[in-house]
């Protein structure tokens, strides 16, 4: 006797606004078959029991679905998705950012990007945190794998490694601020490992800057890199090291031809973020210097053409233009390291 | 099967409206209640984030609400003016304004009532300055002169008995500051809005005219050594150049700075009478903190620039007008916080109580009244992208190669913005 053949006992008939399954968990659902021939005659239902049983499972699951959705829908339409179309219709007009009338100027605002180098120079700037992002990531597997290996204290090192990530963004920033201060911890510590020549102005020398900031960004963020290679590492199936190690595989060469090719996709992951990351660069010099002339990244630009020079339009269209721009490097990355995923 | 998912589509997208709707509702305003009496709560908008914090706000609140019963005030402080400006594109904004520095003159009906009512309008100064089609709309809060903050002890320390008087003197004092081991005068070239007097109050002052910086729209290059605005900024970048700024000029912080000031490491900062009150709370003696106007010129004849701080404005769509209005009146009349706050109270014949004030009167050969920036120079310094008003321009000189390259770049953005607005 099957779950379903058992007469609907009172304990689980279906109550009014309860529109739920009624078969033990794992049975087959059975309220499909009983609905249809579910009449008052039959059930001895009290008033008002019986209306959600009208409903199929089908409709009953799409119900439940769409009224867990709901919220969350509501969150990514009202703070995603309907911005993001706003932002594309603003990309097209000279809004001020606070004027009720928008003028449509067509592409205009989208030729000055490119015609204006103090606007798309900027980018010169993020180059600093793309070459940083490429030394985290290295650094951040170097690691995890290290991590990964049977070290003595092993959680006391990753919870040590993992706070950088895990302190106030902003508050790094400032305690970064006050190491490069002239006569500041940085230079201290020079001073002692007698290489007080290094000595320079590390926020105020052009040459220098972005490099003192891309570091910060650095210090930063590896630690989130690292947590998710660890994580990936950990994940590896331990038959195959076995069978490596059986075969008489050296370290390096199951680094190499076993590690390595089952991360490729966890690489290739972290590279998208830590390369998007670099294009949008915000935060660090927004903070640290004011985004000053030699530090302007292409987004601090856009804050500025916001709100300083009140040009909403002009401001929308670099953060499309910037979205584009993020799609086709990170197009370009998943072309050369091979977009497919490789069964190792 | 399918109808009856998208049956549930339905009623979830028409859950969704009826929560919308809430939503509207809810902030839909209901202007018909009680405009004319003085009663009830308001949400007074305010900068003074540090008079949050030592309870000033609270005691103005206070003897406001003591003084007409009835009323409740809240204060709503920002640090940025962005998060006000998404507030008043919502179309729900505090019910006592400050007039945002991007509101242009027209668009002064669409969001405040007018303030002439007040019965203030003949009593003030500067009551042009936020007005449109002969009705106020903003009263500043108070008055401000910009000139150098300096520190009287610093200056005898390096043998300095009086503050110059010409330019040429100036630069003798800075270099005998530098000489004595002290930093003789304080860009703050990372927080940038202190470098606005520089290509924004100075240009005035070498012209003598308040009215000079709205001329600069006929000019097609107007960063150049013969100009008052180029001067100035050249000015600025002789004092990098000669090291009389601080040692790491391109790495400082406002509030370490003004520490250095305060303690004679620094002499002088080019700021406004308002920074007076924020050095003595830093720990200088009042009776060592002065303030003279900038030495502009050579001519001994220093001009000074009256210009106002943030402007008061009434929110047409408050519920509580007349109690949105008193307290304006309140707080220029009787509040004191003109004093408070260091400033030249703006109804004329109320005294300050600042000696630094009266000691700059002495120095100053005339006050000008400050003369807004049209709205023509205004779209003409964004459209070229050269931030004069925030002290961006100063920044892009100080950090260029050379003065001729930044000028040379400043005037380029200058003829392109000119020919796209047709001006």
């Amino acid at each position: 006797m099957g779950a379903c053949d058992t007469p609907q006992s009172p304990m689980n008939r279906p109550q009014a606004g309860h529109p739920v399954r009624v078969q033990p968990v794992g049975g087959p659902p059975c309220i499909q078959r009983v609905s249809p021939v579910w009449d008052d005659t039959l059930s001895e239902a009290k008033e008002g029991d019986v209306v959600s049983l009208h409903w199929s499972y089908r409709t009953q699951k799409a119900v439940l679905i769409i009224s867990f959705l709901l919220i969350p829908l509501a969150l990514l339409v009202t703070f995603s998705i309907y911005p993001f179309f706003k932002l594309i219709y603003y990309s097209f007009t000279s809004w001020d950012g606070l004027s009720p009338t928008f003028t449509w100027v067509g592409f205009n605002n989208y030729v000055q990007i490119f015609k204006n180098p103090a606007l798309f120079g900027a980018f010169a700037h993020n180059f600093s945190y793309f070459v940083g992002g490429i030394v985290q990531n290295i650094f951040a597997l170097i690691l995890a794998l290290v991590l990964n290996s049977r070290i003595r204290a092993r959680n006391l090192f990753r919870t040590i490694l993992f706070v950088p990530y895990i302190l106030n963004s902003v508050a790094v920033v400032y305690i970064f601020k006050f190491m490069y201060l002239d006569n500041g911890a940085l230079d201290i510590l020079l001073n002692h490992l007698g290489l007080s020549h290094l000595e320079t102005s590390w926020l105020g020398n052009d040459a220098v800057v972005n490099w003192s900031l891309a570091f910060v960004s650095f210090w930063q963020y590896f630690p989130f890199n690292m947590v998710i290679y660890l994580a990936a590492l950990q994940s590896l199936p331990q038959d195959m090291y076995e069978a490596a190690s059986l075969d008489g595989a050296s370290r390096w060469q199951t680094l190499w031809f076993i590690t390595l090719p089952n991360l490729k996709s966890i690489i290739q992951i972290n590279l998208l973020l830590t390369v998007s990351g670099a294009l949008e660069a915000f935060n660090i010099p927004f903070v640290m210097t004011n985004a000053s002339p030699p530090t302007a990244t292409f987004l601090t630009n856009t804050m500025n053409v916001a709100f300083t020079f009140h040009n909403f339009g002009l401001a929308s269209a670099m953060a499309i233009v910037l979205l584009i721009i993020v799609f086709i490097v990170i197009s370009i990355q998943q072309w050369l390291l091979g977009g497919r995923r490789e069964a190792a | 099967m399918k109808n009856k998912v998208w049956g549930g589509v339905a009623a979830g997208a028409a859950a969704l409206v009826v929560v919308g709707g809430v939503f509207v509702a809810q902030t839909t305003r209901n202007n018909a209640s009680a405009k004319d009496a003085i009663t009830g709560t308001i949400t007074v908008l305010t900068n003074r984030t540090d008079m949050q914090a030592n309870g000033m706000l609270k005691k103005y609140a206070q003897e406001f609400e003591k003084k007409y019963p009835g009323t409740h005030v809240q204060w709503q402080t920002f640090v940025d003016t962005s998060t006000v400006q998404a507030q008043m594109n919502g179309g729900v904004y505090p019910d006592v304004m400050l007039v945002l520095p991007n509101i242009t003159r027209d668009q002064l009906p669409t969001y405040f009532a007018p303030l002439d009512d007040l019965g203030l309008d003949n009593k003030i100064y500067l009551k042009d300055w936020d007005s449109y089609q002969g009705k106020v709309y903003g009263i500043p809060s108070f008055a401000n002169v910009n000139g150098i903050v300096y520190n009287k002890a610093a200056f005898r320390k390096a043998g300095i008995t009086q503050p110059p008087k010409t330019l040429n003197e100036f630069y003798q004092d800075c270099a005998k500051l530098k000489k004595a081991g002290i930093i003789p005068i304080e860009m703050n070239y990372t927080d940038k809005w202190p470098l606005s007097n520089w290509s924004n109050s100075l240009p005035d002052l070498i012209a003598k005219d308040a009215n000079y910086m709205n001329t600069l729209v006929k000019s097609n290059a107007p960063f150049s050594t013969n100009t008052p605005e180029g001067q100035a900024l050249a000015i600025a970048r002789k004092i990098i150049e000669n090291g009389w700024a601080e040692k790491d000029w391109k790495n400082t912080n406002w509030a370490n700075s003004k520490v250095l000031l305060a303690k004679g490491k620094a002499a002088m900062m080019f700021l406004g009478n308002w920074a007076v009150p924020q050095i003595i709370a830093d720990g200088a003696p009042s009776k060592d903190v002065g303030f003279f106007p900038f030495p502009a010129s050579n001519d001994g004849k220093n001009v000074a620039i009256m210009g106002p701080d943030w402007c008061y404005a009434v929110n047409k769509h408050s519920k509580h007008i007349a109690t949105a209005k008193a307290f304006v009146k309140w707080m220029l009349l009787d509040s004191g916080f003109a004093n408070y706050a260091g400033g030249i109270p703006i109804i004329k014949g109320q005294k300050s109580n600042v000696p630094q004030l009266a000691e700059f009167q002495k120095l100053t050969w005339k006050t000008l009244t400050a003369v807004p920036d049209s709205d023509k120079l205004t779209k003409l310094e964004n459209a070229a992208q050269i931030d004069i008003t925030g002290g961006g321009a100063t920044q892009t000189v100080l950090n260029a190669p050379s003065l001729q390259a930044a000028f040379k770049q400043l005037n380029q953005a200058w003829a392109n913005a000119k020919s796209m607005l047709g001006y």
